[in-house]
This record gives structure tokens, sequence and C-alpha cells, in this order.
């Protein structure tokens, strides 16, 4: 077990190291430059002149080797936008994305795995069809719409929720404030995954309800209760950790959107505005850490198999 | 099993009506909740220049000259008075006494000095320096004199001056390295009437009111800047009395005209929007040409449409904001295809075989580049290209990301593009050798006329008032009869206000936060 | 079960166990909801084929005077913002939106199929190195990556496809080697091996075809996040680019109008949710009739 581990950690370290070098191939390779440069009102003389002074005038493997000497040590350079460091931006905002994809992970499990489990012992039934075609529908809507059609409904038009931003400036801090903010941002974002993992839940609840130590527990005489909960449902179990673990990456792209919609200060709009202003140190900054993020979701997946079915560590 | 989900109905109901009493009743008295859309970095030398941390610049840190409103005409923030000497080469202001900084430190002619000498100092990245260019020495013949000299005559200086040259404390920042400040930017210390409580990064900025402001203590006692990136999220907030000021477009206001929560008021921008032709490329070295494409254009319907918020239309180079320096005889180009196809026609222009215009064999084609994620920008855009396909012209639009936009666009002598859109927002100081003058940093269309050079040089050396007038009159017909660039509107801004917002100066946002203490909220 | 199928989501893995294409097809007919995707996609793919057909005012050219308008005789669906017929926009945007979601499917395909057949059929290092490969794409948030490609090599229908195609093959690389694994061990493939035949031939006769249900299946399934996926980038501006028309970018401009008419933002919202949803029950309802595990358990 422990072995499987130290495997996959050093495997999510290569691929932390692919990602930093594709990533900075990427954005150095790009026409334009740093929207810090490019701007209309700096005259081209003192762009160059800012240029050289960030190294961006020297071959890209150069910059690459120099950037790599600073990451390990854990110095990811000052953000052009921002004037600060790298590292104390990402930190600043990844309380915020946890606080916002935990609650809609939780929010996807705690309803998906009760409705799969209702639909697919209701096989069949309305309840079943409405779900099912529920489901469909979650896992089909583009999120931005689904957002503003929410905000719509419960900001503009029912005066129910805060639109935007994580709390109410001004006001003291209360958990009140933070949880209604936090309403529509993480009902968006569960969205999918909580439609994918029902579809999940249903079907592989369907199968092991079909399996013949279901069917020998149910012929002992075991009450419904225990059959579903105590075999079926701890074998359905399994492949949705591993469903959790696909969709983490999805979730942490999702929130890109979410974030930018909602105002959320989080990783995800960091990332954009990044992008979007060629912000390189924080781009890649930002990229790294939600791919380690990944990484770790990964590992957290991996120990959950063998807490919920200890034969796989004798794998 | 239907218990559970009777208990997950049950719950996620009590969450949402428990939400029902939380209706948003707009922030609490006192406070001032300003949008801006991206966080803001506050170092007064290396600033962005983008309009969220120019706006909270504004508020914290003082500027030697501030605009009156109504007029707009510069009067002192920092300086008492000011007087020109040796031919607008020289400027002594003289600063207004008993000021301190947030840190309850007295504010001197030293802090002039140290801030305007390392604004062009080149060691330090200073976005504004062109804008002192030419600057000497800041001489401080005691505590409350500071003396400017310059190289070349500086006759607008007292409007250069309030408009993004923030004062910065020495006796925080002498010796360190400018262009970082790490802990300055944490806890920036201004003469401003608001000081810097805390930033959140891609939440907000708030600052507190300082009782010690040499204005008069402040009316509000936080000043909140929201940073809302999604434009919808920025029209939600201001129904819902989450934000009390936002600049939003013509199309928002229209949507947000019903909501009995908010005003409106319009400024006009000293800004033009225009389509730049590259006067260096063929063929819109021919004059002929910029003419048709002028003529073919029906400008005032896109104003009218596309554009709206009141924005005027362009008849030349000078938006109205530039008082009595605008030259008003000059009327907009008419829109008359009819002309457009004649003037086509006397440049040489004839039909080729593909229903294209062509002349010596070449095809009247060329691109039309524009930023992306502006809706505006981007209608006027293609709207161009559909009025001139029908002149004969073939026009692509080329819809570019902003930093290639500008990196393409923005170099001298000539941009890498055919035509493009472009505007330039500056202060009302009208010279723009910038922008009209041949080899001007801003000249990225190439244009070239000896007459407007010298009429150019003529005025930046003038410091007699009505002399200047008369000349900017006269360089503005030369630059209206070339058409180097396709005038479209002068640009505006629309603010959206919450009616509980009292004292609100007459003046654009930009300008009006230097008197944010006039301004209340009940 | 290992990650594709979870990925697949199947929903009615749980049909009898009849055989045979006239069983399979019986079986598709029952499933409702697949019958009316399917219908749908059909009518909305030759919509969108027959296009310029239709005799629909040009989708792009605007008319300033008429901005806004309700619906008439001579604008279905009415106008948008800078007076463009709506319904020409949805028909000629469904050419470009399902031509994205096409092709940046077939990309996936392609690259996922190579990928695929390369690992499973060769083993060794170049097995090793492509599942190395596939595993590290599943851990990169590729959301991020794409909309990073986009914002610094701009976003024109080529780069959209592209970066779509190259960030969803995975799946497909996954169902194609676990097919070739099981069938590489089976009668035929042994015995047309012991007659000599060469190995690109047997590959391509008899190995592929064996993956073909799977892949039909993943490719449907990849149509559908590649139309989800490039209404997202247009949210961000980095979707394809004006002024072709897709629903994507239909969707984005319209949301800055949402308030003045918010029935510019419901028609191309509505069309990618009900073809997303159309793909996602179709490929659903192939994954319980074309796969041989589930017909035949």
């Amino acid at each position: 077990m422990r072995r499987h581990l130290l495997r996959r950690l050093a495997q999510g370290v290569a691929v932390l190291f692919v990602v930093s070098a594709v990533v900075f191939a990427i954005v150095h390779a790009a026409p334009g430059g740093p929207a810090l440069l490019n701007n209309p009102d700096v005259d081209p003389v003192m762009a160059r002149e800012i240029e050289r002074q960030l190294g961006l005038d020297d071959p890209i493997p150069i910059q690459y080797a120099r950037w790599l000497g600073n990451a390990v040590r854990g110095n990811f350079g000052r953000s052009y936008q921002h004037g600060l460091g790298t590292a104390e931006l990402l930190w600043a905002r990844i309380p915020n994305t946890l606080l916002l994809s935990g609650t809609a992970l939780l929010l996807a499990v705690v309803l998906a795995v009760p409705l799969g489990m209702i639909s697919a012992i209701y096989r069949y039934s309305a309840l079943d069809y409405v779900a099912t075609v529920t489901a469909f529908l979650g896992v089909s809507v583009p999120v931005f719409w689904l957002a503003i059609l929410l905000i719509i409904v419960f900001s503009v038009t029912l005066g129910w929720l805060p639109s935007a931003g994580m709390l109410t400036v001004g006001l003291p801090f209360s958990m009140r404030d933070r949880a209604l903010h936090l309403i529509m941002p993480s009902i968006v974002l569960a969205t999918f995954p909580l439609a994918q993992l029902m579809r999940y839940v249903r079907s592989s609840m369907v199968e092991a309800l079909a399996q013949d130590y279901v069917r020998t527990a149910r012929a002992k005489g075991l009450p419904e209760r225990g059959v579903v909960g105590r075999h079926a449902l701890r074998n359905a179990l399994i492949p949705m950790v591993t469903v959790l673990g696909v969709l983490t990456p999805r979730l942490l792209g999702g929130a890109v959107v979410t974030e930018t919609i909602f105002a959320w200060p989080g990783l995800g709009r960091l990332a954009v505005e990044a992008a979007i202003t060629r912000d390189y140190p924080v781009i890649l900054g930002a990229t790294l850490l939600v791919s380690a993020l990944v990484v770790l979701s990964n590992l957290i997946t991996d120990v959950l198999y063998v807490v919920i079915d200890p034969r796989i560590a004798l794998r | 099993m239907r218990r559970v989900l009777g208990a997950v109905l049950a719950v996620s109901l009590a969450v949402v009506i428990g939400a029902g009493d939380a209706r948003a009743q707009g922030g609490p008295p006192g406070v001032l909740q300003i949008a801006v859309i991206s966080d803001v970095t506050l170092n007064p030398f290396t600033l962005p220049q983008q309009l969220p941390t120019l706006m909270v610049s504004k508020v914290i840190f003082g500027t030697l000259t501030r605009y009156q409103p109504g007029d707009g005409k510069p009067v002192g923030d920092l300086a008492a008075s000011w007087k020109t000497m040796d031919d607008g080469r020289a400027w002594e202001f003289k600063l207004r006494p008993g000021v301190t900084w947030h840190d309850g430190k007295p504010f001197t002619a030293a802090d002039v000095k140290f801030t305007l000498e390392n604004i062009v100092n080149p060691q330090v990245k200073a976005l504004f320096r062109s804008q002192l260019q030419g600057l000497q020495r800041v001489d401080t013949p005691d505590d409350l004199t500071a003396r400017l000299v310059f190289k070349d005559p500086m006759p607008a200086l007292p409007i250069v001056l309030g408009y993004n040259i923030y004062i910065a404390p020495k006796h925080l920042l002498d010796g360190k390295d400018l262009n970082t400040l790490d802990e300055f930017i944490r806890q920036p210390v201004g003469t401003g009437p608001f000081k810097f409580k805390e930033a959140v990064k891609g939440s907000h900025v708030a600052v507190e009111a300082n009782p010690a402001y040499h204005g008069g203590a402040p009316k509000l006692h936080t000043v909140v800047f929201k940073v809302v990136p999604d434009v919808n999220s920025v029209v939600a907030q201001l129904r819902t009395g989450e934000l009390d000021l936002a600049v939003v477009t013509a199309n928002h206001r229209d949507t947000l005209a019903s909501a009995p929560n908010l005003a409106f008021k319009v400024t006009v921008l000293p800004s033009t929007f225009y389509l730049a032709l590259n006067n260096a490329r063929w063929p819109f070295n021919d004059r002929l040409v910029r003419h048709a494409l002028m003529h073919g254009l029906n400008r005032e319907l896109m104003v009218q449409r596309l554009v709206r918020g009141d924005a005027p239309l362009a008849g030349g180079p000078y938006a109205d904001a530039f008082g009595p320096y605008v030259n008003k005889d000059l009327k907009p180009y008419p829109h008359d295809v009819g002309r457009a196809k004649a003037l086509l026609a006397e440049a040489g222009f004839t039909p080729g075989a593909d229903g294209v215009l062509q002349k010596d064999g070449k095809r009247l084609a060329f691109s039309l580049m524009v930023d992306k994620g502006n809706p505006e920008r981007e209608q006027i855009a293609l709207y161009a290209q559909q009025s001139w396909k029908q002149l004969g012209a073939d026009v692509k639009v080329d819809v570019e990301e902003w930093s290639v936009y500008i990196k393409r666009g923005n170099q001298i002598p000539s941009g890498d593009y055919d035509a493009r859109t472009s505007w330039r927002i500056t202060s009302a100081d009208p010279d723009k050798t910038a922008e009209y003058t041949t080899g001007g940093v801003n000249n990225h269309y190439a244009y070239s006329n000896p007459e407007v050079d010298a009429l150019m040089a003529k005025a930046r050396s003038t410091v007699e008032e009505g002399a200047r007038v008369a000349i900017f009159r006269k360089l503005q017909e030369a630059i209206y009869r070339d058409v180097p660039v396709v005038w479209i509107y002068h640009q505006t801004e629309i603010l959206a206000m919450s009616k509980r917002v009292k004292g609100y100066p007459d003046l654009g946002i930009r300008d009006a936060l230097p008197w944010v203490h006039q301004i209340a909220v009940p | 079960m290992d990650q594709t199928a979870v990925l697949e989501g199947g929903m009615a893995r749980d049909a009898g166990a009849e055989r045979g294409v006239a069983d399979a097809w019986r079986r598709f007919r029952r499933n409702r909801l697949a019958v009316v995707a399917f219908a749908y996609l059909v009518i909305v793919h030759g919509v969108a084929a027959l296009a310029p057909w239709f005799g629909l005012p040009d989708p792009e050219a605007m008319d300033l005077l008429n901005q806004f308008s309700p619906p008439s005789s001579e604008h279905v669906l009415g106008t948008d913002e800078t007076g463009r017929d709506v319904l020409a926009r949805l028909v000629f945007g469904a050419r470009a939106s399902l031509a994205v979601g096409l092709a940046a499917m077939l990309v996936a395909v392609a690259v996922g199929t190579a990928l695929g057949a390369l690992s499973g059929f060769c083993g060794g290092w170049p097995e090793t190195a492509i599942m190395r490969l596939t595993d590290g794409m599943l851990t990169v948030p590729t959301f991020f990556l794409a909309l990073l490609v986009l914002a610094v090599f701009g976003s024109n229908i080529g780069n959209v496809v592209l970066v779509i195609g190259l960030t969803g093959w995975m799946v497909v690389a996954r169902v194609v080697r676990a097919e070739i694994l099981r069938a590489l061990p089976q009668e035929f493939v042994v015995a047309s091996r012991a007659l000599g035949a060469s190995e690109a031939r047997m590959l391509v006769r008899h190995l592929l075809p064996q993956a073909l249900p799977s892949v039909i299946v993943a490719a449907t399934l990849g149509v559908a996040y590649a139309v989800l996926t490039e209404s997202a980038l247009s949210y961000l501006g980095l979707g394809v680019q004006a002024p072709t028309p897709t629903w994507g970018n239909m969707l984005s401009g319209a949301q800055h109008y949402v308030w003045k008419s918010p029935v510019l933002a419901l028609y191309p919202g509505a069309a990618i949710m009900l073809t997303v949803l159309s793909y996602n029950a179709l490929g659903d309802a192939l994954s319980d009739t074309l796969d041989p595990r589930h017909a035949g358990s």
C-alpha cells in the first residue's frame, strides 16, 4: 500500500514537471506578451526596457531553467499585474476555491447517493424516469447559462440571495452571510458532478442488486434495508470513488466559469485573469497549483479505496 | 427510502425559505460601494494604468491639482496656488499648509521633489514618465514651495499634474526599490480623504475616512471598491443595492432605466473612438480613399444605434471635453454613398471581375482589426465591414485578443495592421503631439502633415491662452481635411448611481473621486 | 470496472440478454428518450446541412433600424442586438457548433484510436509511455489548459477544434486499448496470426472492428463534451469568434442583453442543452445496444 502511494506520488510530481514545461513553452511561444507591456499609454521604448528588466528577452529554455531553479526553492516570482509574490496571491485564493468546490462536491455526493439509490431501487418508476431525465439535463446544461438564470430568478426577481461575492462588505463576518453567498455558486458548480454521480450510482447500484450475493441475502430473508445498505451500497461505492477522482479536474475547470460569474475570489478566476493579461508567473503558479490539487485528490482517492474495501490493499 | 428523499427535500426547502428574509437592502449607511472590474495594485510609481487602480489611488493619494466640478478646470489639491515662469519652462507651486500623511507625518515640498524626480528616473518603471517628459529638476526653496523646471515649455502642466501624478511619502519610501514596494502596497499611506483599510484580492478594497483630511472630514466612513468581473453581476448588484456606483454601458443603462433606486450621469470624456487607417499602407496613403471610407459609413446611425449613451458623433479629432480649444466650425462629414463611390472612382478604382474594386490589378481588400470581448466595438467593426463592402471593398474583420491587438496596433512609425479600432483617453490637455504629429508615440497610423507638425510645436511653446486657442483651432482644420482616421464618436462615461448617494460632484468618476469626501450615503 | 466505463456512466446496463442486430434495434427503440434524441439529432443535423437552401436571411447582415425586433413574418424569431435574424443565426450557428463538435470529436477519436491501438497492440515501452501520457492527461485540469492555449494563441475555429479534440482523446485511447487486449487472445485473431497475416492488416481488419462499438459510444459522448466545452469557452470570450455565428458565441453575445431581451440567451442555450442532452442520451443507449459486454451480460 505504501509503495503504491509512493509510486503515485512520484508520478504526480512527474506530471507537475511536464505540465510546468508545457505551460511555460505555450505562454512564452505565443505572440503578444504581457499586458503590462502592451499598455496603450506606455511608450514602446519604455516597454522594451521593462521587458529586458523582467528577463523576457532571454531564450525560452534559459528563462525556463531560471524559473524552475527558483520554483523548486519555493520562489514563483512576482506577479506583473498585482506586484505581489505569486505564492502569496495563490495562497490567499486556495481557501476560497476549496470552500466552493468542497461544498459543491459535498452537495453532489449527499444528494447523488440517495437519489441514485432510490432510482435504482424503484427502477422504471415515474420517480426513476424523472430522476434520469433530470440527471441528463444536469450533465447537458451550459454552466454559465444556468448561473445567469439562477441570478435572474433568485437575486433580481425574488431578492433572496446575493448575486456575487463571498461576503457583504461592511458587515461583520457571519456564517449566515457566508452561507447565503455560497448557495448559488455551489449549486451551479455541483450540477455537473451531481448529475454524473447520480447516473453512476444508479447504474452501479442496479448492477450490484443483480449480483448473486444480493440475491442470496434476499433469499435468506434479510430485511430489504439491510440488503441494500450493507451489501449493495458498499459495492456500489467503490467505483463511485473512482468517479470522484475523475470529476475533480472537471470540478476545478467548472470553478473557472462559476467563479467568474459569481465574482468568487478563487483560483480559477485568478488563472483566467492571468491568462488574459499574460501574467506569466501567475499563469504558471496557478496551473501548477491546480494540477497539484488534482494529484492530491487522486492520492486521497487511492486511500479511500482501501478504507472502503480493505481487500484492495492486498493487491 | 422515501423517507430519505422526504428529508432531503425538507432540508433543501428549509434552506431556500430560510434565505427568504435576506432580501438585499443595499449597503450599510455611511458606506459607498463602487464597482471595479479587477484587482488593484497601489504602487504610486508603477501603477498599471487600469481604471480600477486609478480609482482607488484617487481616494488614497493626493495630487498637486484636481479638476473643479462643473467646468473641469484645474484647481489646487495639495497645491494651494501656482504661477508660471520662464515662458512656461518653470512652474512654482505653493503647497497647502498643514497637510499630513495618513501616518501623521507632515507633507512637505520634499515629498513632491522625491515623487516627481523618481517618476522621470529611468531606473523606476514609472508608467507616467512620458507625461512629465523634459522635467529636469524640482527645486524646494522652502517646505511649502516646489519649483518644477522643464527643458521645454509646459503650458498645460496644471492639467497634467491632476490627471495621474500621485504624490508619494518620501519618509516611507526613500531608499527603497520603488519598482516593488512589497510592504507599502500592502498598507499604502497617502494624503487623500480616505485611508487604506484592507484589500482582499479578488473581493474588494476597503478604505476608511481620514478625519484629518485637508478638505474637511469625509461624510462617509467607508468606501468599498468591489471587484466584480462579470457585467451581468454588476447589473444585478446595482439593482439589488449591493453596488452604489458603477460605470455601465449604454445597453445596461437602458436595462436599468426601470430600476427605481438608480439615477444616471453622463460625462463627455476627452477621448474619441475612431477607425484608424494605416496611412503608411496602400490604399490608405491616398487621401481620396480615406475620404471615401468616411463618406461610406453611416456614422450617425452607428452612434445612435450601436453606441447610444448620448455619445456625440465625432466631426473631427477634438472631443467637446477640450472646451474652448474645439473648432466647432468643423461639421461631421455626411453619409453619402454616391459621393464615396465617386471618390473611389476618382482615385482610379474600377469594378473587378469578382465585384471588388481594383486599381492597377490590386484589389481593394484589407482587414479591420478589433479587440475581442467588447460587444460594442465588435459590432462597430462588423457594421463598418458591411458598409464598406457595399462600396466594393473586400473587408475582413480580424478579432484579436487584447495583448496581440495592442502589440500589433501600437507600433511606431506604423502599426502592423491595415485598419483597426482605436481610442485614447487623456487628460484635457489639448496637446495631441503624440497622436497627430509625424513620429508621435501614439501615431500608429503613420499620419504625417508638416503643417500640423509645425502648428502643434507652436502650440506647445505658446503660453498665452488666446493665441493657443487660435493655433489649436487652425491645426484641427488641417487634420479634418486630411481624414487620417475615421472618427466615429466622442466617448462618454455613463455612471449608474444609487439614489442613496448624495453630493456627487459634477464630474466623471475619475475626476470625481478626489472630491469623494463631499459624498454622503445616509 | 475501469475508469473508462465509469466515464460513460451507463444508465441501462441491466437490459436483458438478447442478441443480434434486430434485438439491438428493438432494445434501442424501447428506450424512448434515445429515440426522441435520435430523431432530434437527425433533424438538427439535417437543418444545419441544408441551411443555405432554406431561403433564410443572411445571418451576418446587420439592420440597425431593426434591433431587438419581436417575431414577425420577416424575422420568425425576431432580431438580435444588431438587427440580425435570430432564426438564421440559430440555423447557421448549428452548422458551426455541430461542425466544431464533430471535428473535435474526430480529432479526439483519431488521436485516441491511434494511441490506444498502438499501446494495446505493441505492448512494451510504447504501451507504458502511452498509458502514462493518458494517465497524466487525465490528471491535468484540461479546461485550464484549453483556455490558456486559446488565450495566448487566439481562438479561431481551427484552434478551438484542436484544443477540444486534443484534451478529449483519453477515454477513446483507453477504450480502444481495452478492446484490443480483449480481442488479442481470441481464436480468430490467433488463427489469422498463425496464417501469417501482416500485423498492420490484422490490426485494421480484425482488431479495430472489435473496438468499433465502444469507439462509437465514446465518440457520441465526445460530441456532447465538445459542444458544451465550446459554449463554456465562448462565455470566457475564447470560443469561435465573430462574425461566424455559433451557439456558443450567440449565447455569450446575448449575455450582455440578458436583461433587455432574455429570449436571445434562451434560444441558443436551449439549442446547446438539447443537443448535448441528445448526444448523451444517444451515447448511453448505444452503449447499451452496441457494446457486446452489455448486450451479452
